[in-house]
């Protein structure tokens, strides 16, 4: 019963399911190499702030990204910028243009390419994997004699083999991709809530004074560069605009000339959830995480392929006995013991 | 609510001001070919004092990303809970969005102006984009990215 739940899904929904791992395993390198570019250097976001003012004097928003990789949009006059900076010096250290081929790919994985039906046929996959992963961690079990024995020698020909092995190596990676990507998809489609909407009302109350000092606004100074999401910078034209603070833990909107906190929101349980879920599922400030999932997903080819090789065996396998019946019906049966 | 009822609260909610005479008027958006995902935008209208007036069209369906057209959400366009303006899906690079709204004679010629606010995906947000003012003779801009024209005519 387990393995007609395990075999006939997979054969089903494997090439879908092979895409969504294939692309999920090129999109897991990418934490890596954007840590790997990025300092990660003990610093507040005041000096931060204060270090690409003076080079982007036009600058509208910093941004940090979860690799510690900085951005910063401003306007040079009339045209928009965008560029990685050295977060402790401010200067521009090249052109940031998300990448075609990352959005290509992010696109093949979470849609298929096709809106929101695919979307919708991804999640599904999601819930696919996570029925496959379950009903072939209970299989391996059953097979290897329980689960103390799981990680023995495995027996059998050489692709039940392959498959045993891939699967055992991959199994807990892929539960959790497959979890964390169905609960993204119920978010997506609003069964789940993120709590992303909740953001504090815009402050009326703005001094509208002198401005301070960026460097010099207590929250910045008291804010750690590894907790920023996003500082977006008042407008120069208008007195009545603020800083508005995003971090890890909440978003609030703050004084350009008293430096005050106005008006703070934290983040709601249901956002703390859903941004934990997404970290683990995207391995966005967990590059380790990412490059172990990835491992996992690029084993999902090498599993369909040999499971359905396996299935295509057992099925060749059976005896084909003319006139054969099922065991309800049959006016005989005959039992064969050797 | 069904969208046929939201545009008609829509149409009634820009009407409002003198509650008098309304006429048709036409925006018509073409974006330029930026290289992303489709753009959320907002066509709204705020008064003489920059306060908010109403929304003409709102492209793009997640709720979530709203706030991202951040000078729209801002004076009250998605705040004040008066999302009544759902026009459909995200517009993407390249494509033309053109929206007709009844908007009442009182806010021509008044001190009126009409904002586009743009956000897309991977790339920067970009409120009130293209900023003209309401008047009978109609206007055009160009915004700094992803509006190559914007324009409207009555």
């Amino acid at each position: 019963m387990v393995r007609r739940l395990h075999s006939l899904p997979g054969l089903i929904a494997g090439l879908f399911i092979a895409v969504l791992a294939l692309t999920g395993a090129i999109l897991s390198i990418n934490p890596a190499l954007e840590r790997a570019v990025s300092s990660q250097p003990q610093m507040t976001v005041a000096a931060l702030a204060s270090a690409v003012a003076d080079h982007y004097p036009g600058a509208e928003r910093i941004v940090r990204k979860p690799s510690g990789q900085i951005v910063v949009y401003a306007f040079d006059g009339d045209t928009p910028v965008a560029d990685s900076v050295d977060p402790q010096t401010g200067t521009r250290i090249s052109a940031y243009a998300p990448s075609d081929f990352t959005r290509w790919i992010t696109d093949l994985h979470r849609a298929f390419l096709l809106g929101d039906s695919g979307r919708a046929v991804a999640g599904m996959g999601a819930v696919v994997m996570l029925a496959l992963a379950l009903s072939g961690a209970a299989l391996l079990a059953n097979r290897m004699g329980g689960w103390v024995a799981v990680l023995g020698r495995t027996r059998g020909t050489g692709r039940q083999r392959l498959h045993v092995q891939a699967g055992r190596f991959a199994v807990a990676g892929l539960l959790l991709s497959a979890l964390t990507g169905a609960s993204m998809s119920l978010t997506t489609f609003g069964f789940v809530p993120d709590g992303m909407d909740a953001e504090p009302a815009f402050p009326t109350g703005v001094n509208g004074g002198p401005l301070m000092a960026v460097a010099d606004i207590p929250i910045l100074q008291h804010t750690d560069l590894s907790a920023l999401r996003e500082l977006a910078l008042p407008s120069a034209t208008d007195p009545t605009d603020v800083f508005t603070l995003t971090t890890s833990t909440g978003m609030g909107y703050i004084d350009q000339s008293t430096g005050q906190m106005l008006d703070w929101l934290g983040n709601g349980l249901a956002r703390q959830i859903y941004e934990f879920i997404f970290m683990l599922h995207t391995g966005q400030g967990l590059w380790w995480l990412a490059l172990i999932l990835g491992a996992g997903a690029l084993m999902v080819p090498v599993l369909a392929v040999s499971g359905a090789l396996v299935w295509w065996a057992r099925g060749r396998g059976q005896p084909r006995i003319a006139g054969n019946l099922s065991a309800q019906v049959a006016d005989t049966i005959i039992l064969v013991g050797s | 609510m069904p969208r046929l009822t939201r545009s008609l609260a829509l149409a009634a909610l820009l009407v409002l001001p003198g509650l008098a005479q309304a006429r048709p008027v036409t925006f018509t958006t073409t974006l330029s070919q930026y290289g992303g995902r489709g753009a959320y935008l907002a066509v709204y209208v705020l008064d003489a004092q920059g306060a908010y007036v109403g929304t003409a069209s709102l492209s793009g369906t997640k709720s979530k990303y709203w706030r991202h057209l951040s000078d729209w959400a801002r004076t009250g366009g998605s705040i004040l809970g008066q999302i009544d303006g759902v026009t459909g899906a995200s517009v993407g690079p390249g494509q033309s969005l053109t929206v007709t709204v009844d908007l009442a004679d009182a806010m021509i010629d008044a001190g009126y102006e009409v904002h586009i606010d743009a956000a897309v995906e991977d790339f920067r947000e970009s409120p009130s984009e293209v900023v003209l003012p309401l008047i009978a003779a109609g206007a055009s801009g160009a915004g700094r990215g992803f509006v190559t024209s914007f324009s409207y005519d009555m």
